[in-house]
């Protein structure tokens, strides 16, 4: 069932209850929905299991909110996509895709002071007691349209969490109040329009209008840079990064969401992230295998979706262009990581599609080499043995 | 994907039961199912109960319900083989490509969680070259995040792509009817004659 449809009928349920209920039953309610939310997802394999990174995202926490230590929990969700979201209780969770996309500590910093605005300044509870003087029809419909994209293990939650598509007033407020606190402890003032501005770029690249996750019904992406770019003044104030303590804490799960985004296919994503948003100087040298891969997977697709303005002569030189460029990454890779195994199999598979077989039979025994389990290699194996045979003397 | 699409189509025809060319029949022995739109025939076992699906080329047998275990046989005509993908298969493709964008569909389509690929491996299916990709995944945190694992073979023709799969609850089915998919996969064929479609 589409998520818009499950949340359609889950807040037609929430609203029409709230129309009958004072505040203390109706926080009591939220309370009892997001515990019940959280306890699923603690028995779940949805949460990425990290401990130095838990404490990690939770220290930077507490840093900005002093006042709520104890209060405010962080968790990570192994999901590629770019989402982070509060709930009533004091959890605040983080995709590892959101990690992948933030340079360093100060960004991170950013999205965590956002979230924790939302829980320090009661939106959950205030955004639903608004909804009693809102028409049903009008909240639906919003809530539907935030709806599409929501994945399903966050459906349950979404009428009370920060993903449910707060009014600008509180976005602003949590802008502001997450922005007041990172300067306050020293980062860079830079940082959270800079993050922004990369969501921005993905979502121009990926022909998204308005972000399926996060931003669906929070100002445009871009009026958010704009009004962070705002707060920092004319010369914002230089301050702390943190680069190098982000990106070796963060690394497992950013090559996680990695790793997802390519099971996925998403060669457009890919190529976008590592390649054109330079992410791939902040990854180990096999990471250039996502890339290598991510051309190959878009040289592949290329096709013109309706959205898409290129002329096909365009788009094939683009095809082209990404063939050429997949293999002198692969090649790439080779050098920088001749230990890790996949890069050996693609471009044996390139090799042998080409038609150049005594080049493939070398490398898929390269890649067997790397990767003697059956269980992984048993395509090569059998590339292997038919090419030993065929190219017999 | 398609398991979950499955399962919320199959309840719909639990629901719809009006329609008699789409209700669940038992298995008799020696009774193989063809399909004669894509040459495809199966024997599934005995005793359990299948129904052709009222949409695409595919039909699906269980014995304690589609949700708790199923085996089934879906032909995909190229066009639009991975619709998730809105991308098209071509009888060129070879059996590992085929697993990758099979993998790479169950994951983008976003219904299944935490897709893990615990072996991808080359096969035979009714005589031809194949991939057989074995999967975890579990269900969504609402629907108590259950854990389930696939097993699926599948195998390129030049009109479309065969695959044919087992999918069950971790807990309790999944061992317990392994063998018998492996019994109902060897009864599978695909005639010599085009498809007519």
């Amino acid at each position: 069932m589409k998520p818009s449809l499950v949340l359609a009928a889950s807040l037609l349920l929430h609203a029409g209850a709230a129309l009958a209920i004072e505040e203390a039953e109706q926080r009591e309610r939220i309370e009892f929905e997001t515990k019940k939310f959280e306890a699923q997802i603690e028995h779940s394999e949805i949460l990425f299991d990290d401990p130095e990174l838990n404490a990690y995202l939770q220290e930077v926490t507490d840093r900005m909110f002093p006042e709520m230590k104890g209060k405010l929990r962080v968790r990570t969700f192994r999901d590629p996509e770019f989402n982070a979201f509060a709930v009533a209780t004091g959890g605040i969770y983080f995709n590892t895709g959101t990690l992948l996309r933030l340079d360093d500590e100060a960004q991170l910093a950013s999205v965590l002071g956002h979230e924790g605005t939302h829980v320090t300044g009661d939106h959950m509870y205030r955004h639903v007691k608004t909804a009693k003087s809102t028409s049903v029809i009008t909240l639906l419909a919003g809530i539907t349209a935030a709806g599409f994209g929501v994945p399903p293990d966050l459906v349950s939650i979404i009428a009370y969490s920060s993903m449910a598509g707060f009014s600008r007033s509180f976005e602003r407020e949590s802008d502001r109040g997450g922005f007041d606190r990172m300067v306050a402890v020293g980062y860079d003032a830079r940082a959270g329009a800079e993050a922004f501005a990369r969501l921005e770029r993905e979502l121009t690249a990926r022909h998204v209008g308005q972000g399926p996750y996060f931003f669906a019904s929070h100002p445009a992406v871009k009026e958010r840079v704009e009004t962070l770019t705002e707060f920092g003044g004319e010369s914002p104030p230089p301050g702390e990064r943190y680069v190098d303590r982000y990106r070796e804490v963060t690394l497992r799960a950013r090559m996680n969401a990695l790793e997802q985004i390519h099971r996925a296919g998403n060669g457009k994503v890919l190529v976008f992230l590592l390649e054109d948003e330079k992410l791939l100087g902040t990854l180990p040298p096999h990471a250039r295998f996502y890339l290598a891969d991510g051309l190959r997977l878009r040289a592949e697709k290329a096709k013109k979706d309706s959205k898409d303005r290129r002329s096909p002569a365009e788009i094939e030189a683009q095809r082209a262009a990404d063939a050429a460029r997949a293999l002198e990454e692969y090649e790439r890779t080779i050098v920088e990581s001749p230990e890790f195994g996949p890069t050996w199999q693609a471009l044996a598979m390139h090799h042998y599609r080409a038609g150049d077989k005594a080049r493939a039979l070398e490398l898929f025994r390269r890649y067997v080499e790397r990767v003697p389990d059956p269980k992984q290699s048993g395509y090569a194996r059998q590339y292997i043995e038919a090419l030993d045979k065929e190219l017999e003397p | 994907m398609r398991t979950l699409t499955t399962r919320v189509a199959v309840l719909l025809l639990g629901v719809v039961a009006a329609a008699p060319a789409m209700a669940w029949k038992l298995v008799a022995e020696g009774t193989p199912f063809t399909h004669k739109a894509s040459g495809y025939s199966i024997q599934y076992p005995a005793g359990w109960r299948w129904v052709k699906m009222p949409f695409g080329d595919e039909t699906v047998a269980t014995r304690d319900g589609v949700w708790l275990q199923q085996i089934f046989v879906d032909f995909r005509k190229h066009k639009n083989a991975f619709r998730a993908l809105k991308q098209d298969s071509n009888p060129e493709m070879m059996p590992q490509e085929l697993a990758e964008k099979y993998v790479a569909e169950m994951t983008a389509a976003g219904s299944l969680q935490g897709v893990e690929i615990l072996s991808n491996e080359p096969a035979l299916l009714a005589g031809r070259p194949a991939f057989r990709v074995h999967v975890a995944y579990r269900a969504s945190v609402d629907m108590g995040s259950v854990r389930y694992q696939a097993i699926i073979v599948g195998a390129n023709s030049p009109q479309g792509i065969f695959l044919v799969g087992y999918d069950a609850a971790l807990l309790h089915y999944f061992k317990r009817d392994v063998a018998q998919f492996e019994t109902t996969l060897a009864t599978f064929a695909i005639a010599d004659k085009a498809p007519k479609k």
